[in-house]
Parts: C-alpha cells; sequence; structure tokens
C-alpha cells in the first residue's frame, strides 16, 4: 500500500471547501493558499517522478506492471475497487498535470470575481484531471471522467467571455454526450473483462474475448475519447469553449482535457487490448486506417481553417485540433516509436499551447479594447518585447522547430507511419503519412502569418498605452518555455520511460 | 556489443578525442550566440536606450568564431595528418561519434559527428569565410539599434551551419537544416518593423519548408529501408548489398528536393532574392558558405544515394525511378535521379543568370547569380562529378562572400542598393574597388582564376557524363550560361565603379571603407587569389608532367572522396572562355561604350520584362499556393460553423432530441448559474446548504443526460435480449 498518489489525488479535492471558505470574505487568501498546495502538489509529483522514474529495476516492486499501487475494496458486490498507480504512460501526464495547473494558478491573478469560487473549482479540476490519470479502476476512471466536465463548465460560464454561455452548454453537451457513448462502451468491458472493474484484471480477462466484441468496444469507447481529443468532425467544441474561457482555463483545457481523451485512448483501447492481438486482425487493420484517416483529416482540415482564423486564440485552438492528429496518427502506426510519438506530443503539447493561450490572454489583457484579433493588434514587440518573443518562441516550437519539444513528436510520429505497415512506403496507405507531412506546411504558414501581422511591423494604435507584461502574466509562459526547451534537447529524460511503456505491449 | 564495433571498424574508426575538437568547434559560436542574446534580453529589461558597448558585443561574437575557425584548423590538421593519406590510391578513415537522441531498443535518432575529407575541407573553408564576415560585420552594423541580437543571431546561424557540415547522420542533419531555417528567417527578417523585412523572412521559411517536407519523405523512405539514418552505414549496407539502389531511388530524389528548396534551384527560387532586405553580411554568410550551400552539400554528402561505384571501377549505377517509366529505356534513363539534377541544375543557372542580367539593384544582381552558380554546381553533382562540384562549392564561397562585403561597403558608402546611384566610386573606395575586381573576375571565370578551374571542371563533368540525357545540350546551356555571367558581372562592375558619380553629391560622402571592413575584404580577396594560384598550379602540375599531383585539388578531392576527378585539358575550356570573352565583349559595348539604345529595342525589352518578373515563377507559385489554399480554407471555415455547428450540433442534438440550446441554456441561466450567483451573493451561511445548492442545480442538469444515457443502455440490453444484434458472446 502507497499512499502517494492519494495526497495528489485527494488534498486538492479536500481543500476546495476551505479555500472557498477563507475567500468569502474577499481575504484574498484563498488565492495564496491554492497557489501553495498546487506548488507542493507539483514538487511532490517532480520528486515521485525522481525517486521512481529514474534509475535502475524500478519496475521490481511494480504491481503488475503499476508503480506506487493503492488499492482497497469499495463495493465488493460488482467488483469496484479503489485502485491508484502510475505506469510508464501515465506519469508523465501526472507531471504535467500539475506542472500546467501550477502555471494556470499563477497566471489566474489577475481575476478578481468570486475568487474562492473560482480556486475552489480549480481545485476539484485537478483532483478530477489526476483522478483520470491515476485511477486503476474503470468506475474509478469514469467518475473523475465526469467529475472534470462541472468545475470547466463553471469556470467557461461564470469568467469567460461574451459568448459564454453557448460555449459552455456546447461544451457540456459534446463532452457528455461522448461520454455516455463511452460509458457503454466501459459496461461492454465489464461484461465481457470477467466482472471487474479493476484493469490489470481487465486485460488479462480481455485476452480471449472475440474480434467482433473488441471491435464494438473499440468504436463505443472511441466516439468517447475522440469527442474529448477532439478529432474532425466532433471538433467544434473546443474553438468555442477556448475563445469563450478564461485563459488559465483555455490552458487547462488544451494543456490537459484534451490530453485526457489520449490517454484514454492508449490506456482502455490499446494497453488493454495489448494481448488481444486486435490491431494485427483484418478488422483492427480496418480500424487503424480509420483512425489514420480521421488523423489527418483533423491534421488537415483545422489546419486550413486555422489559416482563416482573425482571432488568435481560435487560430491556436483549430491548431491544438490539428496536433492531437498526430497522436492519432502515431497510434495508428502501431509500433513503438509511433507509441512514443503519441505519448511525447501529448506532453510537448502539454506545455506549448498552454503558453500560446497564456501569451494570447495576455495580448488581449493589455490592449486597449481588449481585442486578441490579429488584424487589430500588430507591432506587439516594440511595446512587449518579452511576450512578443515568447509568442515566436512558442509558435515555432508549435510548428515543429528541433530543439523544442513539438519536434520530437512531430518527426517521430511520421517516421514512425513511413516504417508501420499499413502507411510505409509501396503500401496502400502511404498518402496518408504524405499528406500529414505536408500539412506542416500550413502549420508553418499560418504561425508565420500570425507572428509576422501580431509581432512585427510598426505598432498599431491598440497598443498606445501598453507596458510589458506584468511577472505573473510572463511567469509561467516562462516555466513552460523552459520546459519545451528541456524536453526539445533532452527528450531523452522522459522518452525512455515512454518507449519502455511502448515496448511492453509489443 | 563486441559484434557491433568488429562491424562498424570495417568502415568508420571511433577517436573521442577528434570528436571533442569537433564540438567545441559547433559549440563556441552556439554558447556566444545564447550568451548574446541573454545580453540583448537584458538590455530590454533596463529600457529603451540602454545598450551595452558595442565594441564589447561585437568583439565577442567575433572572437567566438576566431575561436572556433582556430579550433577548425587543429581539428583539420589532426585529422588529416592522423587519417588521411593521398599516395598510391590513398587511404581514408573516417571518423563517427554519436550518442542517442532517443534512446530506443535500437535507436537511428542520434547526434552524430562525421569527420571525413568533405566536412573538414568544408568546415575550414565556412569558418575561415564565417570568421571574416563577422568581423565586417562588427564594424558594417554600427549604430544599430539591435547591434548583440544581430551578433547573437549571426552566431547561431553560423553554428547550426557548422553542425550540418559535422554531422553524421541524416537526422543530427535535418535537425541543423531546420535551425539554419529557424535562425536564417530570425536574420532576413531582422530589421522586423519594416514591412518588407519581415514579409521577405517569412517567404524564406516558406520556401524552405517545402524542402523540408521533402527531406522528412527522404528519411522516412530512408528508415523503412534501413531503419537507420547513417550516412556511411547507409553507403556500407549498399555496398554489402544489404540494400540495392532502386531502394534510394526515392530517398535520392527527395534527397534533392530538400536541397530545391535550401538551395534555391527552379522553380523554389524566389526567397532568395528577397532575402536582400536581410543586413548585408547576413547576405554575404548566406549566399557563399552557409544556406544555400546546405542543399548542395547534402547531395555531395549523400551522393551514394544516386552514384554507385564498386571498388576504383567508374561504371556509375544511377538510380532509377522504375516505376514512374513503364519500362520504357528512354523514361528510365530520364527518371534517373542524377538526370532529373542536372536538368534542374542546368536550368536554374541558366535562369539565374538571364535573372541577373535585369537586375538593378546591386545585391539582387549577385543574389541571382549566387542562384545561376547553386545551378552550376547542382548539374555538376547531377551529372557524376561530385569533386567538380565541391571544387566550385569552395571557389563559389571565397569569391560570393568577397562580393557581398564589397557591395556592402559600396552600399554603406551610398545608402542605396540601387546601382543607378552608384558609378565612378573606383576613386573614393580603391581597396574595396581592387577587391570587388578580383571576386568578379573569379565569379566570371576569368582564366586562370579559381572560378575559371572549378566552373572548367563543372562543364567538363557534364560533357563527360554518360548518365544525363542530352549531356551535350545541357553543356551548351551551360557554356552559354558562363557567357551570361560575364555580361551581368562586366555591368555590375563598370555601374559600380566606372562612369559618371550617380549618387546625390550633395548628401553621400563616398570615403574609403573602414578598417575592419577593409580587411576582411583584402583578406578574402587574398583567398581567391591564393586559390587561384593553388588551383593554377595544381592543374598546370597535372598537364604537364607530374601525374595525379596532389597540389590538383580535385585529384586530391576525387582520391580522398573514392571517387574520379576529371582530368582537365585546356581545349576543354575554349567554348566557355570564348563565351566569357564575348559576354564581356558585348557588357563593355553596352555600358563602357555608352550603346544602351540597343536595350530599348522591343525584342530585348520582351525578354527584360520576363527575366525582370522572374519568369513569373513567384506568381505562379503565390496562385497555385494561395489561391486553393485560401479556398479551401474559407470553405472548411464555412462548412464548420454552417454545417458542423448550425445545422447539425444546434438543431440536431439540441432541438430535435429536445435539449433545445435556448432552452437548455435559458433553464440553465435560471437554474444552475443565476442559482450559484445568488448563493454566493447572499452567502448563504451554511456549508451544507451551499453544498445543497451546488448540486441541485448539477443533479438536475446531469438527470437529463443520464435519463437519455439509461435509455441507450436499456434499449441496448433489450436488442441483445432478442438477438437484434449479438455483441456480447
Amino acid at each position: 500500500m502507497n499512499w502517494d498518489l492519494n495526497i495528489l489525488l485527494l488534498l486538492p479535492i479536500a481543500l476546495a471547501m476551505p479555500v472557498y471558505l477563507m475567500d468569502k470574505k474577499k481575504s484574498g487568501l484563498g488565492k495564496w493558499l491554492t497557489t501553495i498546495v498546487i506548488s507542493f502538489t507539483t514538487a511532490y509529483s517532480i520528486f515521485l517522478w525522481f525517486t521512481n522514474f529514474v534509475g535502475a529495476d524500478r519496475l521490481a516492486n511494480s504491481e503488475r506492471g503499476f508503480l506506487l499501487h493503492f488499492r482497497v475494496n469499495w463495493i465488493d458486490s460488482i467488483g469496484i475497487s479503489y485502485a491508484l498507480g502510475v505506469d510508464g504512460l501515465s506519469m508523465p501526464l501526472v507531471v504535467l498535470t500539475q506542472i500546467v495547473f501550477l502555471v494556470s494558478v499563477i497566471s489566474s491573478f489577475y481575476i478578481d470575481n468570486d475568487e474562492g469560487v473560482y480556486y475552489a473549482l480549480l481545485l476539484v479540476l485537478l483532483s478530477g484531471v489526476m483522478g483520470t490519470f491515476v485511477a486503476l479502476d474503470l468506475f474509478l476512471f469514469y467518475i473523475a471522467w465526469e467529475l472534470v466536465l462541472i468545475p470547466m463548465f463553471f469556470m467557461i460560464r461564470l469568467w469567460g467571455g461574451p459568448n459564454r454561455k453557448y460555449a459552455s452548454i456546447k461544451f457540456f453537451i459534446y463532452t457528455h454526450l461522448a461520454s455516455l457513448v463511452m460509458l457503454i462502451g466501459l459496461f461492454v468491458i465489464y461484461l465481457n473483462g470477467g466482472q471487474t472493474f479493476y484493469l490489470p484484471d481487465l486485460k488479462a480477462g480481455l485476452a480471449n474475448v472475440s474480434v467482433q466484441t473488441l471491435s464494438l468496444i473499440f468504436w463505443l469507447v472511441f466516439i468517447g475519447f475522440v469527442t474529448k481529443f477532439p478529432q474532425v468532425p466532433v471538433h467544434t467544441w473546443l474553438p468555442d469553449a477556448h475563445v469563450q474561457a478564461p485563459s488559465p482555463g483555455s490552458a487547462i483545457l488544451a494543456g490537459l482535457l484534451l490530453k485526457m481523451g489520449g490517454y484514454g485512448l492508449m490506456r482502455i483501447v490499446f494497453w488493454m487490448f495489448s494481448e488481444t492481438g486486435f490491431f494485427e486482425t483484418d478488422t483492427g487493420k480496418n480500424v487503424r486506417v480509420i483512425m489514420a484517416l480521421i488523423g489527418v483529416i483533423s491534421m488537415v482540415y483545422p489546419a486550413l481553417i486555422a489559416l482563416q482564423q482573425d482571432d488568435l486564440k481560435r487560430m491556436i485552438a483549430y491548431s491544438s485540433i490539428s496536433h492531437m492528429g498526430i497522436v492519432l496518427l502515431g497510434l495508428a502506426a502501431n509500433n513503438p516509436l509511433g507509441f512514443n510519438a503519441a505519448m511525447y506530443m501529448m506532453i510537448a503539447h502539454g506545455v506549448i499551447s498552454p503558453g500560446l493561450f497564456l501569451l494570447s490572454g495576455v495580448i488581449e489583457h493589455n490592449t486597449k479594447s481588449h481585442t486578441r484579433d490579429i488584424s487589430k493588434v500588430g507591432g506587439l514587440a516594440h511595446k512587449m518585447p518579452f511576450t512578443g518573443g515568447l509568442f515566436v518562441f512558442l509558435a515555432f516550437a508549435s510548428a515543429g522547430l528541433p530543439g523544442l519539444a513539438g519536434f520530437v513528436a512531430e518527426y517521430s510520429a511520421f517516421i514512425a507511419l513511413f516504417d508501420s505497415d499499413l502507411f510505409g512506403i509501396g503500401k496502400e496507405w502511404v498518402i496518408i503519412p504524405i499528406i500529414a507531412v505536408l500539412s506542416i506546411i500550413i502549420t508553418a504558414a499560418y504561425y508565420l502569418w500570425a507572428i509576422e501581422r501580431v509581432i512585427f511591423n510598426d505598432a498599431t494604435d491598440e497598443l498606445e498605452d501598453t507596458t510589458p507584461a506584468k511577472w505573473y502574466e510572463i511567469g509561467p509562459v516562462l516555466i513552460l518555455g523552459f520546459f519545451t526547451l528541456l524536453l526539445g534537447l533532452f527528450p531523452a529524460i522522459v522518452w525512455w520511460v515512454l518507449d519502455e511503456w511502448s515496448q511492453g505491449l509489443f | 556489443m563486441a559484434e557491433t564495433t568488429e562491424v562498424a571498424t570495417e568502415y568508420f574508426t571511433t577517436n573521442p578525442e577528434l570528436i571533442i575538437w569537433a564540438v567545441i568547434v559547433i559549440a563556441i559560436p552556439f554558447i556566444t550566440g545564447v550568451i548574446l542574446m541573454a545580453m540583448r534580453v537584458f538590455e530590454i529589461k533596463k529600457g529603451d536606450d540602454y545598450k551595452i558597448s558595442e565594441s564589447f558585443t561585437g568583439l565577442f561574437g567575433s572572437t567566438g568564431l576566431a575561436l572556433s575557425w582556430i579550433a577548425s584548423i587543429i581539428l583539420a590538421f589532426k585529422y588529416f595528418g592522423e587519417y588521411v593519406s593521398l599516395e598510391g590510391h590513398g587511404h581514408i578513415e573516417k571518423v563517427v561519434g554519436d550518442t542517442a537522441f532517443l534512446p530506443m531498443k535500437s535507436s537511428a535518432f542520434k547526434w552524430g559527428l562525421l569527420l571525413d575529407p568533405l566536412s573538414m575541407i568544408f568546415l575550414v573553408a565556412l569558418t575561415t569565410i564565417a570568421t571574416a564576415i563577422h568581423f565586417y560585420a562588427s564594424n558594417y552594423m554600427h549604430g544599430d539599434s539591435a547591434y548583440t541580437r544581430f551578433f547573437g543571431t549571426l552566431n547561431f546561424f553560423t553554428g547550426s551551419m557548422l553542425l550540418f557540415v559535422l554531422s553524421s547522420n541524416m537526422f543530427t542533419s535535418f535537425i541543423a537544416w531546420e535551425l539554419l531555417g529557424f535562425s536564417s528567417y530570425l536574420l532576413i527578417g531582422y530589421f522586423w518593423p519594416k514591412r518588407s523585412a519581415s514579409h521577405a523572412g517569412r517567404k524564406a521559411f516558406m520556401y524552405n519548408k517545402i524542402g523540408d517536407v521533402s527531406f522528412i519523405f527522404a528519411m522516412g523512405f530512408t528508415y523503412a529501408r534501413a531503419h537507420t539514418f547513417d550516412y556511411l552505414t547507409l553507403q556500407y549496407m549498399l555496398q554489402t548489398h544489404e540494400l540495392t539502389m532502386a531502394d534510394f531511388a526515392l530517398p535520392g530524389l527527395f534527397l534533392f528536393g530538400a536541397a530545391v528548396g535550401k538551395s534555391a534551384q527552379v522553380p523554389l527560387l524566389g526567397w532568395l532574392p528577397e532575402a536582400m532586405e536581410g543586413p548585408t553580411p547576413v547576405s554575404a554568410l548566406l549566399h557563399s558558405s552557409t544556406m544555400v550551400k546546405a542543399g548542395l552539400y547534402l547531395i555531395a554528402r549523400s551522393f551514394f544515394t544516386f552514384y554507385y561505384t564498386e571498388g576504383t571501377h567508374v561504371d556509375w549505377t544511377a538510380s532509377e525511378i522504375s516505376f514512374l517509366t513503364n519500362g520504357s529505356e528512354t523514361m528510365l534513363a530520364f527518371m534517373s535521379t542524377p538526370n532529373i539534377i542536372a536538368w534542374f541544375g542546368t536550368l536554374t543557372a541558366l535562369a539565374g543568370g538571364l535573372m541577373a542580367l535585369t537586375a538593378t539593384d546591386i545585391k539582387k544582381v549577385l543574389a541571382f547569380s549566387t542562384i545561376s552558380q547553386l545551378g552550376y554546381i547542382a548539374l555538376a553533382i547531377g551529372a557524376g562529378g561530385v569533386t567538380a562540384g565541391f571544387y566550385h562549392i569552395i571557389s563559389h564561397a571565397t569569391f560570393k562572400s568577397l562580393l557581398f562585403l564589397g557591395a556592402g561597403a559600396v552600399i554603406h558608402s551610398v545608402h542605396s542598393q540601387e546601382m543607378s546611384d552608384m558609378g565612378g566610386l573606383r576613386k573614393q573606395m580603391p581597396w574595396t574597388f581592387r577587391m570587388m575586381l578580383v571576386g568578379t573576375l573569379g565569379l566570371m571565370g576569368v582564366p586562370l582564376m579559381n572560378g575559371f578551374w572549378s566552373k572548367d571542371a563543372v562543364l567538363l563533368a557534364m560533357k563527360e557524363s554518360e548518365v544525363v540525357v542530352g549531356n551535350m545540350f545541357l553543356y551548351w546551356v551551360a557554356v552559354f550560361t558562363a557567357g551570361v555571367t560575364a555580361f551581368y558581372s562586366t555591368k555590375m562592375l563598370y555601374l559600380t565603379f566606372y562612369g559618371k558619380a550617380r549618387y546625390d553629391d550633395s548628401h553621400v560622402k563616398p570615403g574609403p571603407t573602414s578598417p575592419r571592413m577593409k580587411g576582411a575584404l583584402i583578406f578574402l580577396g587574398s583567398l581567391v587569389i591564393i586559390e587561384s594560384i593553388w588551383f593554377t598550379i595544381g592543374t598546370l602540375k597535372n598537364l604537364f608532367g607530374e601525374d595525379h599531383s596532389l597540389l590538383n585539388f580535385e585529384y586530391a578531392l576525387g582520391t580522398m572522396l573514392g571517387v574520379h576527378g576529371g582530368e582537365f585539358a585546356f581545349v576543354d575550356a575554349l567554348p566557355s572562355t570564348t563565351a566569357v570573352l564575348l559576354g564581356f565583349g558585348f557588357a563593355y559595348f553596352i555600358y563602357a561604350k555608352d550603346n544602351k539604345a540597343i536595350l530599348n529595342s522591343g525584342f530585348v525589352q520582351f525578354f527584360a520584362n520576363i527575366f525582370e518578373n522572374r519568369f513569373y515563377l513567384d506568381k505562379l507559385i503565390y496562385y497555385i499556393s494561395n489561391g486553393p489554399t485560401m479556398v479551401i480554407g474559407s470553405a472548411f471555415k464555412t462548412f464548420d460553423k454552417k454545417v458542423i455547428d448550425e445545422l447539425i450540433i444546434d438543431n440536431i442534438v439540441t432541438d430535435k432530441i429536445g435539449f433545445g440550446s435556448a432552452r437548455t441554456s435559458d433553464w440553465m441561466d435560471v437554474n444552475v448559474v443565476d442559482g450559484t450567483v445568488k448563493s454566493i451573493a447572499n452567502s448563504v451561511s451554511t456549508v451544507g446548504g451551499r453544498l445543497r445548492l451546488f448540486q441541485t442545480g448539477l443533479v438536475s442538469n446531469y438527470a437529463k443526460y443520464m435519463m437519455l444515457g439509461v435509455v441507450v443502455i436499456l434499449s441496448f440490453f433489450v436488442l441483445e435480449n432478442y438477438n437484434v444484434i449479438n455483441f456480447l458472446n
């Protein structure tokens, strides 16, 4: 029994109510308490990383492949337990979660209405996201998954932009309906996997299930995850939610909520199916081709739309969809390199896109009419040199500049596709990686276009009274920029954990 | 482990000491670059007017390069002393050092450095020229508001090229390649408040991105076949017949595609003249030994992918794209990768030369001239003359950097880039004039200059090529281009330094060039002269008496690369020399004898118009890329909004199923949001009360959706029970 993960999971939600009560009198204490708590959990998660995922024979103490394992029975009669654990797939995401929340809470300091509610919701959200990543019980997983929805809904609803009602409802309906479909899938897994909710048992239980059932499970949960992800054509909630959400909310949405979909797909499908050989069968191959098609369409289609956007944040939102397409492509390749690439893309995108969203928020807060329209803001580097510089830095990171995190993932995903049994050279579907690679031209195009108009040229009237950004605006982005550089120059620090995990599936 | 070492020693050797020297060579400019950028951040932090002393930052940046230069020379001496002996057939060992970038079971993704004659020679040429340019720039950029940023970026840029030159695998090459693209973006757009500069930077990056994509294709196809990116391993696998030339048909072609973008070949040449928006030292560096040479260096490095030699045989086997040819013999020959490279190279050479004819901006003349000379190099490599191509890479790097620095000195002096604002400057700027003259002679290929020897090696390679279809035609096109080169070179020199002064006397006072700029000019000028003497003696020794003198650059290179260097005879130089004389004569007749009226004829104007518009290539690319992208993009945007959102989501999902967005919205407003806000506003005092309020809203909200879920699940089990669908076993 290991209590480490319980601290990470339960501490935030336990403090949500005290934080709310403290700020009832507008004391401003809640803000600092939240910051301290999240700083602590961040440091603690990094400490757990170093103590458990660095060094030799670290898997000797693992419980069926999971470290920091914790399990107690919960509802015995139907096989529900409270089980937590992390492995090479979830641990990087756990650390990522903490870091993204830390920067989000710091960049939330500008918020001055209903602070107590805001920070309480943030803490609940943190527990929800953590729960999704560390739950080893399908039931617990679903609870955490749904728990995320509520605070996010209110964050958009109460602190969002002018069209926040529409956006929040849309976000809620989309993801909730998808979750319901996923729930059916989870039931099917439960019924076929030996009437238990414990993930390692389910994995063993599914080993002898027919291809037909596996295919059904796949499609049911795929719809759930891909909506969260989100991929074309179930993506339209994302731009609206992003545009309307406050920028820390956008950071969490892009940095973590999208990753929940990717994580779910890997954990519930690829990890759980790894002993069935499903993706080697004809049905499985068809499934992979469809996945790759969705992935490649989701790379090209939003990229072309991003070129048309005038709202900076909306452009970045579409670019997020485009980048998540690479995750799906990496998974469709169905080889270790592709899996590594998919996981690395989630981590890389998890540090880059929150930074871009925060920066677009900084631009919005500092322009005269609080706009972030590309056509109105111009010559930002004259007035806010650091903000401009960081924007260039992160935009290039997102466009896949070597030495920064995005490149590693993007590049290895492409190579994995060319090396895969379905999409390689001389194979029937080689057109998919070719189109995927070509789409990076469009990615470069919209980022450069935005940089040229927003950062360069002469300063426009919108920036007349603008002063350089404040510490809590630029500090969080610097943290993310640091990780972008670190993960880009030394991917090995995370990569070998990912590789060990994905080699285990083959 | 022991096994791999055994295999490895067959085609390369390891030497940590040399690799450390190589790392030092690369790291110094990167480190100084980053430090300078940090200084720039400090400057900005301090406020608008604060500036760290120029003499300090300029010297810091230049010294960084100078140290790297010294280290590279030490490295080259050590390497050539220890591993290269040219006696007999020559004995060459190659040194490789690499370390995993992405740790995997069998990782092809490595940081790797390769020391071989090709990289060593290019390395020394690069650091030498770059150092001269840095010292020049420390004077040239005087008074610029972001002096520190300039040197930071320039160092970073040079460092990227050093990494590219020394890389031992495609993966490392690609990283350096992209970093080059990025830093050139920053340098071309250096004057970013200027609209044209920021636009030029973007254009350069976009054109390069097309090349990058091609590079990724090449790597993807290579990896799928060989699971490695190492140049030497790939070559070795070819020799052991693990791979065949057919495997390399597509990778080879895509590698050339990468070079088309980076080295501004037809049709992607539009970015290079635009790149003149950057400061002149940047152009000098970009056009001589970095950036544009990267593409061709890549082709030379991966020469084995499209030409294969066994032992000392000269029988070339060219890789062919067989599946495109339907088995037709002519098509097969035509679709061979080297043939494609040769044709594109020749076209580029001609197009670049013709466009240079009509350019009026002195830097643009040089830019088009670069395009033309890059075409020469490509055609040589395509024709199988990797030594000839590399020969020309080196001599072009020297005289072109000299010409750009000279042009920079002139521009600095008259404050204009237009040749119509110059004239008669040889009196005021004697040293600049002399050095420009040396450079121009090299560019024209006047006999006994370095450009003469390398260009004739290029032409000879084409003439003797057995692989290239229609090689004699291409040969004569290249000879014609030599005449064109002589014409525009003469024109440029005359309009700048001879004739009447056309600049505005009242404002512009041309004077002698400042010391460090002059020093760099004289240094590079002497390099051109030294090269000319060296190449002349080497070739003459070869022709009269001593067989295969190692002073003969091309022969020595051939020995070191394990291929055949061309055998030069003076009679081979006859056509090109004639062409040069004719070109010079025409230019002299028109500009010096003032017969410009000829240029006004309709015939000439018709062609001049085409050349000025760059054969409409840019416009064509703009229309075929921008138009459809924008049209499709806006169609997608509309589709996203109107069809997916409004038609399906807003109507079908919400209204028809009974969760009307408007109604839901109102309901949500009244019950949940207002409820919550009110509850906060009224500060309901008990925790329980608050919890209840929170939950009531949510529960009733959830209930709606849950009901839907329950219905779905129930119907699922009902259908299952009645065997309508059979999912469960």
